[in-house]
């Protein structure tokens, strides 16, 4: 009985650790401080991504900061929100684009460029990782995801 | 000389097209989108006529190449689309597929101007015609297909557009309202420049969204000139379309349906009904697919598709099965069987296609 216990508390623990690294090597929506939604739904943030929903509660059009191809950042938000990979994402917002039914995202190369780009457009959504999320410069504040 | 006034205009529109490219690329207050949208094809076709014989023949095509812009200042964008296809036989025109200004007040209200695709049904606007890379078949079904000015229901329209969406938590509704020049004196008279007679068409598509099915149903009216020097359309035809439609295209699931009844009204009545079903499923990079389309004509000759080449096989049925391959965002790979039976011929295509969009 004391050896299941034991085996239990492991499995426990291991879980608790990986669930922590995840986090930890996770990653996080950011979106400009003028902008009054500060929590959002998943679907209503995936229909940012691909053109549905085309502006905030405030008025401001939605604009899309878009890490690169192949990135780990992109690869995360198309797995987040459409369950997909990045390339699948990147066609569906093209086919968006073509369709003439949202704005080309603004490409960005890396975690610094998609907080100056946010800093900049009121209505500027982006992914970043975890570690740059702690420390957000003025400007920029974290989109919270239900 | 109209294969070097085609090359003229070609030499013209990819002039054209590069200088506003590169103007544009210098204004940094703008947000321009450039691209460029083709696909090159390989087909084997045997057809068989209801009276007896068979031909075969094989060929490489290239359909189209679209070069796309788009542009966005604030609430103002603007879109265009120049298509080089080919219309018939072997001759590359040059078309102004798309060339819209847009102003949007807010989400529920949008407001379009220019040539545009007409609100009708699903297909027509979810996928525009150079856009052979966001399709799952090979073609746009023949419902909708804009080659040979051989579309059911009119593709393209000079006009407005208004157009609004209402999101209430996982629902939504929108409409859209078209009144534009509507069709011109045959199918392939789009009226870009001037309108035969002093009535507008009027088309409204309206839509619920729960979560990602939408769901929806139009009614357009419209009213075509006589043609003069055609004593088989000698007066005003009165075309209403109604159709319904209904959609679920959210990875990994492609489903749609919809179907229109297309009435032209003079001295009698002329009723065309169409429809189709289309579905995939993605697994990874790979999308099979099948589509079912399918036409009944009046039983007597439609005036209006005299001129062109809608009524010309009868009544058909087409199916469509294949597999699409995206190694990545810019490129699709087809391979597709066709069997299409009409009440003329019987036509068995095997086709291959090479897609692109950058």
């Amino acid at each position: 009985m004391s050896h299941l216990r034991l085996i239990a508390t492991c499995i426990g623990a291991l879980l608790v650790a990986e669930r922590a690294g995840s986090a930890a090597g996770g990653f996080v929506f950011v979106r400009n401080a003028k902008n009054d939604t500060a929590q959002i739904g998943k679907e209503e943030l995936k229909d940012c991504y691909t053109g549905k929903k085309k502006s905030w509660k405030n008025g401001t059009p939605v604009e899309i900061a878009l890490n690169a191809g192949g990135s780990a950042e992109l690869k995360w938000v198309a797995s987040e929100l459409i369950g997909a990979s990045d390339d699948i994402l990147l066609a569906k917002i093209k086919q968006e684009v073509f369709k003439g039914e949202m704005k080309k995202p603004t490409a960005v190369a890396s975690s610094q460029d998609c907080l100056a780009e946010v800093k900049k457009a009121a209505g500027a959504v982006c992914a970043v990782d975890a570690d740059t999320a702690k420390s957000l410069p003025d400007g920029v504040a974290i989109l919270d995801v239900k | 000389m109209k294969d070097s006034l085609i090359k003229g205009r070609a030499a013209a529109a990819t002039l054209a097209f590069g200088a506003v490219a590169l103007a544009c690329a210098s204004a940094s207050a703008q947000e321009l989108s450039v691209g460029v949208y083709g696909n090159v094809d390989y087909q084997v076709e045997r057809a068989t006529a209801a009276a007896g014989g068979t031909t075969n023949q094989n060929h490489f095509s290239i359909p189209t190449l679209d070069l796309f812009l788009r542009g966005t200042m604030d609430k103002w964008s603007f879109l265009s689309e120049v298509l080089f296809d080919i219309d018939e036989g072997n001759t590359i025109g040059v078309d102004l597929d798309r060339m819209q200004v847009s102003y949007e007040y807010a989400e529920w209200l949008k407001v379009t101007g220019g040539r545009f695709h007409s609100s009708i049904g699903y297909y027509n606007t979810a996928y525009p015609q150079g856009g052979a890379i966001y399709l799952l078949p090979l073609h746009r079904p023949a419902l909708v297909d804009q080659h040979d000015n051989a579309s059911l229901i009119p593709t393209s329209t000079v006009g407005l557009n208004i157009h609004g969406r209402l999101p209430a938590g996982v629902h939504a509704f929108s409409y859209d309202l078209d009144v534009s020049n509507g069709r011109g004196r045959a199918a392939d008279d789009l009226t870009n420049g001037q309108d035969w007679n002093q009535s507008k068409a009027f088309n409204l598509r309206l839509r619920y969204e729960f979560h990602d099915l939408i769901v929806g149903a139009n009614a357009y009216v419209d009213w075509i000139p006589p043609r003069t020097d055609d004593p088989i359309q000698p007066e005003t035809l009165r075309e209403q379309i109604f159709g319904a439609h209904i959609a679920y295209v959210e990875h990994p699931w492609h489903v749609i349906a919809e179907g229109v009844s297309i009435q032209h009204v003079g001295a009698a009545t002329y009723r065309t009904l169409a429809g189709l079903t289309e579905a995939g499923y993605t697994i990874r990079q790979v999308t099979p697919y099948f589509r079912f389309t399918a036409a009944k004509f009046p039983s007597a000759a439609d005036p209006f598709w005299a001129a062109t080449h809608q009524q010309e096989r009868g009544n058909f049925q087409t199916a469509d099965a294949g597999i699409k391959w995206m190694p990545n965002d810019s490129i699709a790979v087809k391979f597709e069987l066709e069997y299409s039976h009409a009440q003329l011929d019987t036509r068995e295509q095997a086709s291959t296609q090479v897609a692109f969009g950058f």
